[in-house]
């Protein structure tokens, strides 16, 4: 499937080869396992309540249609991406499993699960226990994430590390930041390139008992994941005549997961020491490139072959302790700690600054060590105490001390932009190991009004404070309420709103560039003012407040009810506000507003009907203010206002129409989202043009029904229709050369998905007990 | 936007003095009914006792518990195994079994939590229970059966379900999940969005609904810490680090579900220039791109907007990388 548009039948049939011999060994499993299965039998007490729990095994079988394989109709699941053009998929479900009786000796339980067995969604898992003594599991897990079928590239060897030009491409030469990519065929050169990926994840886990209320247990799981995602790569020499292009890149990653657990249980306190440990590896250590400036003419730029480099995602470790433990105490009251301790540590090999050695000769190039040999700590400490000193009267204070110590060394390295012509050895950075710390103590009373309404006064004082940013410390308090009633049976009801406050130390705009730089590049620390606004000119507008660090002031309100005035019937509805007022934010960004309300019903009309219902909307908004100005001149500000609005309803039914023996469900969706961006220019200043509205419809209807044949055989029939339109004004008629004139930007020509897809499936399961 | 503000508030009001008026009178009489309960006397129960009633055509059946995790005799640590078998989570229950009365302990969505969820504790506070106590759940009185259904063969909220023609309503946990956090389930249906609705990720993937030592019930200590179990390339440390990535991913993420690409909160180039507004390109009023005659502009909006370059923001390892570009 992963194919660029050369490839032919012969990759395609190795392919379905491939899909069809999974197929098979899948069954093979399953046949050995049912045959597993129908020889184990119960030991006999009361084989009267021993038929009535005698589990159900289940195969299921059958084929799944799909009429349309869009890449976003497929993601996650595989569906139209089976034996590729026809878009027929086997259907396989198992489920096959063996408890002992609940009165036997020697109890035991086990299970096959086997789950998407024709699609590219496949899982299984399998599970034996010694109720009391241990267990161990296995799993294997495969999720594909289809990102585009309409991505373009002039590029050879897609997927691979080193991206080549097609021959006879002819490059122009990296002379002035006007130049052209293009050449005299530049679309004759493109082939599309499926990106899609796929996780593929097998594990396994072992669990004691242990004697004196101890039980350990500890999972290991390797995740790989190949495919490749888009990203950009620079082309052309450096500085003002750099571009760049959307590229496939290579996905080569391997995840390992250690998780282990050591528990105490008791009654009145309880333990638990983990260890976790995660390593990344990453197969691709970089992505090359033949530059498509590159003109083979030497003394130009590209002295050594116009091939450019970036790096990948570098290898990593982190392993992790944590400790946790509760206690009941006197008085209903109980004490919560947990520590963790965790270390990561990265040491990928660095590249060389650049491909191009007519610079690596350079002797000032060396690079100040070979990896970063990064180090990383982090620190985190909880502890809460709850109580109840009095039957209405509950208490519940929390503590919470999170750090990120990043120990990594800090050094000079050069920024050579991109591998081609001389570049500034000037142009050098150090680089800055972000660390924070973070305190936060929640405090709440509550106090049970009546035996059924509780109501909560709240307090929370959270401070984070980092090293390396333009504010050291941030402080925010929220003071707020709670009332939770369940009066009667009918009736469940609640309300909660907070009250924000979050305030910084100084803005210092200009110290994560002075920390990024070597000592005295500077000579005016301290944000500058208009008259002192001081090279280099990639500093920040003083007046800009970072969102996550500038002064706040937040509600937030959310409400909710249930009502059920008789068993059949429920009605259920929310409504949350926030409302975000960054109000000392001259630019950046300023406000944000979220409203979401729903409303939810469900009808249980009579034993063998029920019906259901919702419909949410869903409404943000953003306010950012900024100036286009170097100099604060006000006829050059500019806001932006973005707003999304989302409405979703459903609504869907099930009859049993005989019990037991005929059913079916009908269920609809319908989701709407629209997003909004006015940009706003004072009227002297530049006009930006108005960005069109973005837009995605969703309908989804679906149709199950099952029929019994016999006590063994059922049919099972499915149908469902989805129709998916959306538009991006980011991509919509965005060709691969459109930005090429004299913006040197390659785009994927990827499009906005739609489609309107049919998938039908017909199976048949086998029950065995 | 300030009248929407207040139309808010106003609507958390009136929702307020609904609840108080709903919750005065039978509040009360609801203390007297249940203070009036007399303490009962267990039972010389055999398990026949019980289940010659619940069987299958009762209202509540219990059968099935006999073939879950429940009901193994042998496994020591079970109610089944424990003298008084059902009433070892029923509680006394002599007077229910001559009668019908009520049993000791009873279980049910119109009940109060906490004497439910102290039954299931009894066992269950150990491992990944241990911080239930405080958590939102408990302090918002979810009980365990809320969620949990354990006289059934297998527990709805366990239900692994695949099917890609399965309706996201009908999907064991996360249909659970979402009867009380609806918002998420609109969420899951933008253009963005964690694969919830094809079923092969579950909310339990990232987050511990009984309460754990990070925010929002995260399975790891942070956020940064969750997301990176199926992120690891993300976790660093980088050469060339982005501050807000390296603190928080949800400063520029939302889990749930945006109309952006990739989960972002806002559009690109927007949600950059919030941060960035430095004397050249960032600090640019831009509008939509224009593909038939491209201004310069253009490069820094269409398509990946910033990331067209600055591909790399969540760090970078290359000596060069400074500006997030290689």
């Amino acid at each position: 499937m992963k194919s660029q548009t050369e490839i032919g039948g012969e990759t395609m049939g190795r392919e379905i080869g491939l899909r069809a011999m999974r197929s098979f060994a899948t069954a093979l499993l399953t046949a050995c396992s049912v045959g597993l299965f129908a020889s184990t039998g119960w030991a006999a007490e009361d084989m009267r309540y021993h038929d009535l729990t005698n589990h159900v095994n289940t195969l299921e079988l059958g084929a799944l249609f799909s009429s349309d394989d869009d890449f976003k109709f497929s993601d996650y699941t595989g569906v139209g991406q089976g034996f590729e053009a026809d878009g027929w998929s086997i259907l396989g479900n198992v489920d096959l499993r063996r408890r002992s009786a609940f009165d036997a000796e020697r109890a035991y339980y086990y299970r096959v699960r086997g789950l998407n067995l024709g699609l590219d969604s496949r899982y299984i898992d399998a599970l034996y226990q010694k109720p009391g003594l241990f267990g161990i599991a296995l799993f294997y897990d495969e999720i594909p994430k289809y990102q585009t079928d309409t991505a373009l590239t002039f590029m050879r060897n897609a997927g691979d590390g080193f991206l080549t030009l097609p021959s006879g491409w002819v490059g122009n030469g990296p002379a002035l930041p006007t130049d052209s990519i293009s050449t005299d065929d530049f679309d004759g050169f493109l082939r599309g390139y499926d990106i899609d990926h796929k996780r593929k994840t097998a594990g396994g886990e072992i669990s004691l008992i242990l004697p004196k209320n101890f039980d350990f247990d500890a999972s290991y799981e390797y995740q790989r994941k190949r495919g490749d995602k888009l990203t950009s790569t620079f082309i052309g020499r450096s500085w003002s005549g750099a571009g760049s292009q959307i590229v496939p890149e290579p996905l080569k990653y391997n995840t390992h997961q250690i998780d282990s657990h050591l528990r105490y249980t008791a009654d009145d306190f309880q333990l638990q020491l983990q260890y976790y440990a995660s390593g990344f590896y990453n197969d691709l250590n970089g992505l090359a490139w033949q530059d498509p400036r590159y003109t083979g003419a030497a003394g130009v730029g590209f002295d050594d072959g116009g091939v450019g480099q970036k790096a990948s995602m570098p290898d990593n470790w982190f392993h992790q302790v944590t400790a946790s433990g509760g206690f009941n105490l006197p008085a209903n009251s109980r004490v919560m700690l947990n520590a963790a301790f965790g270390w990561g540590t990265q040491d990928d090999d660095f590249l060389p600054y650049t491909n191009n050695q007519m610079l690596n000769l350079d002797p000032a190039l060396r690079l100040p060590r070979p990896d970063l040999d990064g180090k990383l700590e982090t620190r985190l400490v909880t502890a809460r105490f709850v109580s109840n000193p009095l039957p209405r009267l509950g208490i519940n204070v929390a503590y919470r001390w999170n750090e990120r110590d990043n120990d990594s060394p800090i050094d000079t390295y050069f920024r050579i932009l991109a591998d081609a012509e001389n570049q500034s050895m000037g142009n050098v950075r150090v680089n800055r190991p972000y660390s924070f710390e973070q305190h936060k103590v929640n405090a709440d009373v509550s106090y049970r009004v009546f035996k059924r309404t509780k109501l909560t006064l709240l307090y929370e004082w959270d401070q984070m404070s980092r090293n390396l940013q333009e504010v050291h410390e941030n402080n925010e308090h929220t003071v707020g309420g709670k009332l939770l009633s369940r009066p009667n049976q009918y009736l469940n009801l609640g309300v909660r709103y907070e009250r924000s406050y979050r305030d910084r130390s100084s803005y210092d705009c200009v110290k994560p560039l002075l920390a990024g730089l070597p000592p005295l590049t500077l000579t005016n620390p301290g944000c500058p003012t208009a008259a002192e606004f001081p090279p280099p000119d990639f500093q920040n507008q003083p007046q800009l407040r970072k969102y996550n660090m500038a002064n706040r002031r937040r509600h937030d309100t959310h409400s909710w009810m249930t009502i059920t005035p008789t068993e059949k019937i429920s009605i259920g509805a929310h409504l949350k506000y926030i409302d975000d007022d960054y109000y000392k934010s001259t630019y950046g960004l300023t406000g944000y507003r979220l409203l979401g309300t729903g409303l939810d019903l469900s009808y249980q009309v009579t034993k063998a009907l029920s019906f259901h219902s919702f419909y949410n909307h869903d409404k943000t908004r953003t306010e950012m203010d900024a100036t286009s100005s170097l100099f604060f001149d006000q006829s050059e500000n500019w806001s932006s206002r973005d707003k999304d609005i989302t409405n979703t309803v459903g609504a869907g039914f099930d009859f049993d129409v005989l019990p037991e023996r005929l059913a079916f469900g009908v269920e609809y969706l319908f989701a709407r989202s629209k997003g909004k961006v006015d940009t706003v220019t004072d009227a002297s200043g530049p006009i930006a043009p108005p960005f069109p509205d973005n837009e995605t419809t969703l309908h989804n209807v679906s149709v199950q029904g099952s029929l019994a044949i016999t006590r063994s055989l059922s049919l099972r029939v499915g149908y469902l229709f989805e129709d998916f339109d959306s538009s991006d004004w980011a991509i919509d008629s965005m060709c691969p050369s459109c930005l090429t004139g004299n913006n040197n930007v390659v785009a994927s020509g990827e499009r906005p998905p739609h489609y309107s897809a049919h998938l039908v499936s017909m199976s048949l399961t086998y029950r065995f007990w | 936007m300030r009248r929407m503000t207040r139309r808010a508030g106003i609507a958390a009001l009136l929702f307020a003095a609904v609840a108080l008026a709903f919750a005065l009178p039978p509040a009360a009489a609801a203390e007297e009914e249940e203070e009036a309960e007399e303490e009962e006397a267990y039972a010389e129960e055999e398990l026949s006792d019980c289940l010659d009633c619940h069987d299958e055509s009762a209202r509540y059946p219990v059968t099935p518990i006999l073939a879950t995790p429940h009901g193994v005799k042998a496994d020591a640590r079970t109610p089944l195994a424990q003298q008084y078998e059902c009433q070892t989570c029923h509680g006394p229950s002599a007077a229910h079994i001559e009668d019908e009365a009520a049993p000791g302990v009873r279980f049910g969505p119109d009940l109060p939590a906490g004497p439910q969820n102290e039954v299931c504790l009894g066992c269950h506070q150990g491992g990944e229970r241990i911080n239930w106590q405080g958590s939102v759940h408990a302090a918002s009185e979810i009980a365990c059966t809320s969620c949990h259904s354990i006289h059934v063969l297998e527990d709805p909220v366990m239900i692994k379900d695949r099917r890609p023609d399965t309706p996201v309503m009908r999907r064991g946990q996360t249909a659970i999940c979402f009867q009380c956090h609806a918002e998420k389930r609109a969420e899951i249906h933008k253009t963005s969005s964690h694969p919830l609705r094809d079923g092969v990720m579950l909310c339990s993937d990232c987050h511990n609904v009984h309460g754990s030592m990070g925010p929002s019930n995260l399975v790891k200590p942070t956020l940064n810490e969750t997301c990176y179990t199926c992120h690891a390339e993300k976790r660093g440390p980088f050469l060339w680090e982005h501050a807000p990535a390296s603190e928080d991913c949800g400063n520029c993420h939302t889990p749930h579900g945006s109309n952006h690409p990739t989960l972002l909160t806002a559009r690109v180039p927007q949600l950059c220039q919030s941060c960035h507004l430095t004397g050249f390109h960032t600090a640019t009023a831009y509008g939509a791109p224009d593909p038939s005659s491209p201004a310069f502009g253009d490069r820094f909006v269409g398509a990946k907007g910033c990331l067209n370059c600055h591909v790399e923001v969540h760090g970078s390892n290359h000596p060069s990388g400074v500006r997030f570009k290689r």
